[in-house]
């Protein structure tokens, strides 16, 4: 559809709210996917602005024009131009991605919000109404992600995702960074619905077994599957609570509520059972891989 | 203010057969403040979740007043949330850290002001109004998460685990400040806690969830003295209630070779349920366990010798650690009886309060 318009309106249309000098001189519309596009207020009639209104939704908020700063890291990160510029005083950045569940009413708080949640204003970058990129000067920890979502959920009423994402140390990859961690998100909330923090090292591996083909995967898991399909139900919530704190008996029981000798005996029968030992980091790496594999097939 | 009604409500996300609360139904009422209490991952804070509108209800009906919501966005359904990590903007005073959810909902500032200032006067804030969160207590600062819900004068409060974040001393006075803060607004509360302790000191009802599953809902009382199951008897009280494999017969319950007498008004629903040469579960309470010679002697057909392997002073009561015929219990007795690691110790169940349960189904032998 947005093809059939590009045809019609030629150069009037713009694809990216963000490259546009002027934004209130044309009318924003989004796609059925929620992609945003602009058409010169000046190229459309009356009639036929009432006509694509019916046909596509209006924004609800108007774009803003962008700060250098951020106009710098929008073509950076998203149009993947590599200007230096950015990483000129030597310091990683870190990106945060946000995906609402629905449009703000208030971009202008949220801006607010954030301007007095960080301890550096971040750059804030708007992919769409629904997507949101912070650039940041430190890496974000879960717990601040938390509270993040906290406030999010307290002020806003939105229900958000974020991704924590890596070191960015340049120019020149920083754009496929971001794209990488751009796909990493989407497969992790398609994976893995129930979490609300994603982070990038506990999202890669999930990203690497979908370029592994899947009678691989199959082949080397699936008397794992079995055992886990046919065992204690537990094992899987079991190991993957050990995994997720970092292989630590103890706090892997409390999260578990069980006693840590309960846990030590589950994994113990898995153990029999299967002869993989999840204590040994090769074999926790093996049965790691296979949970998230499970996942994806 | 509004009661809650929910009715065969599930939640399964997309990719997963799994469901992460199954059919729960609760009838909340207007100024209730009802606790939903469970170990982690038991659906306690996606059913709150799914309350505020933050998850989608994959199945079922949820109404807050009349209202069906099920389709009401959040920041329409008149609630307001109380997490755990505060969720207060750092570079924010007080008084704009409260103020700044009225200001997105377009109040006008004398309003604003006007209830802030209520808000920290109730809260004990007022000295504070112009201190950045860093520069108050774990206490003050979960306050004002507080008194950010309270400014909006809400049908509804939701507080998921809101005390989790303070240390043991704390968390006893702020559970005593939410409690009086209830009793003075008298607005619903649904407060969702791992901990069994703030369930049971500050619940008018309490749900026991597990597994995404309703396993009691009951007053503290009725959930403590007649645990629906082995959960909900593990769960509820510390320490937690002793289970011993046992086996009926006529009269008594045998554990090992120890047979201990039950009261005849229990043994006539355990007969009448056909489970006399059956294995049975005997659920006991530590303070259910007596060492004083009174009660030995008017209970001499409960008592039984043990040793005792720790003995735990805790103040005004000690907790005993041994085992009866290999099986381990606790038991909470006076402190005044001084009792040493390794003696010997006359004990004795009082069996008017023991629970049966079902050894396969787990569930209490009514």
């Amino acid at each position: 559809m947005l093809d059939a318009i590009k045809a019609l309106y030629g150069p009037a249309v713009a694809e990216d709210l963000n490259s546009i000098n002027d934004p209130e001189s044309y009318y924003w519309f989004k796609t059925e996917s929620g992609m945003p596009f602009g058409i010169k207020k000046a190229a459309v009639s009356e009639k036929e602005y009432r006509l694509l209104t019916l046909t596509f939704q209006p924004l609800t908020t108007l774009p803003k024009s962008l700060t250098d700063e951020e106009r710098i890291w929008h073509e950076c990160l998203f149009l993947g131009k590599k200007n230096h510029e950015v990483f000129s005083d030597g310091t990683s950045r870190y990106l945060l991605h946000i995906q609402l569940k629905s449009t703000l009413s208030d971009p202008d708080a949220f801006r607010e919000a954030i301007q007095a949640l960080f301890d550096q204003t971040p750059v804030i970058l708007w992919k769409n109404e629904e997507t949101v990129i912070l650039v940041l000067l430190n890496r974000p920890d879960a717990i601040l992600a938390e509270e993040f979502i906290q406030i999010l959920a307290t002020d806003f009423y939105a229900d958000v995702r974020l991704f924590i994402g890596t070191a960015l140390n340049g120019a020149d990859s920083a754009h496929a960074l971001y794209t990488l961690e751009e796909k990493a998100f989407a497969l992790a909330r398609k994976v893995l619905p129930e979490k609300r923090i994603y982070i990038f090292e506990k999202v890669l591996p999930l990203v690497m077994l979908t370029e592994v083909p899947k009678e691989i995967m199959e082949t080397a898991y699936g008397s794992l599957f079995q055992v886990l399909k046919d065992g204690d139900p537990e094992w899987v919530k079991s190991l993957s609570t050990f995994f997720e704190h970092g292989m630590n008996m103890k706090q892997a029981a409390k999260a578990l509520f069980i006693h840590r000798n309960s846990l030590q005996y589950r994994l113990d029968k898995f153990t029999e059972r299967t002869g993989l030992d999840p204590r040994q980091f090769d074999e926790a790496l093996f049965i790691y891989l296979g949970l998230l594999a499970e996942k994806l097939l | 203010m509004a009661g809650i009604k929910l009715k065969h409500v599930s939640k399964r996300y997309d990719n997963s057969d799994k469901y992460a609360v199954k059919d729960f139904n609760l009838d909340i009422q207007d100024k209730e403040f009802i606790v939903f209490v469970g170990p982690s991952g038991c659906g306690k804070s996606t059913t709150l979740r799914m309350i505020a509108g933050l998850e989608e209800i994959s199945e079922g009906e949820l109404y807050i007043g009349d209202k069906l919501v099920n389709d009401v966005a959040p920041k329409d359904r008149d609630i307001a949330m109380v997490f755990q990590n505060y969720a207060l903007y750092p570079h924010m005073n007080v008084y704009d850290n409260m103020a700044f959810g009225l200001k997105l909902r377009k109040f006008k500032k004398a309003e604003i002001d006007k209830r802030v200032r209520e808000a920290a006067k109730i809260l004990g804030l007022e000295e504070y109004l112009n201190r950045k969160p860093k520069a108050l207590s774990g206490g003050q600062r979960q306050r004002v998460a507080l008194g950010r819900a309270i400014v909006r004068d809400p049908q509804v409060f939701l507080m998921d685990e809101p005390l989790s974040n303070l240390d043991a001393k704390l968390r006893v006075q702020m559970r005593a400040e939410i409690s009086k803060l209830h009793q003075r607004l008298q607005t619903t509360t649904i407060y969702v806690t791992h901990d069994q302790t703030e369930a049971m000191t500050m619940a008018t009802r309490i749900v026991v969830m597990k597994d995404g599953v309703i396993q009691q809902i009951g007053t503290p009382k009725e959930v403590y003295d007649q645990p629906e199951n082995v959960f909900v008897g593990g769960f509820i009280g510390s320490p937690a209630m002793n289970f011993l494999r046992a086996r009926l017969e006529d009269g008594l319950v045998v554990i090992g070779d120890i047979k201990i007498k039950v009261p005849e008004g229990r043994m006539k629903t355990l007969r009448e349920k056909n489970y006399v040469g059956k294995d049975i579960t005997l659920g006991i309470r530590p303070e259910d366990i007596h060492d004083e010679p009174l009660f030995i002697d008017s209970s001499k057909d409960t008592a039984f010798d043990a040793v005792i392997d720790v003995a735990e002073l805790m103040g005004a009561e000690t907790y005993l650690y041994s085992t009866i015929s290999g099986q381990e219990f606790i038991a909470r007795i006076d402190a005044r009886n001084f009792v040493t690691n390794g003696q010997k110790l006359r004990l004795a169940f009082d069996m008017n309060k023991a629970h049966f349960f079902d050894v396969e189904t787990e569930q209490r032998i009514h």
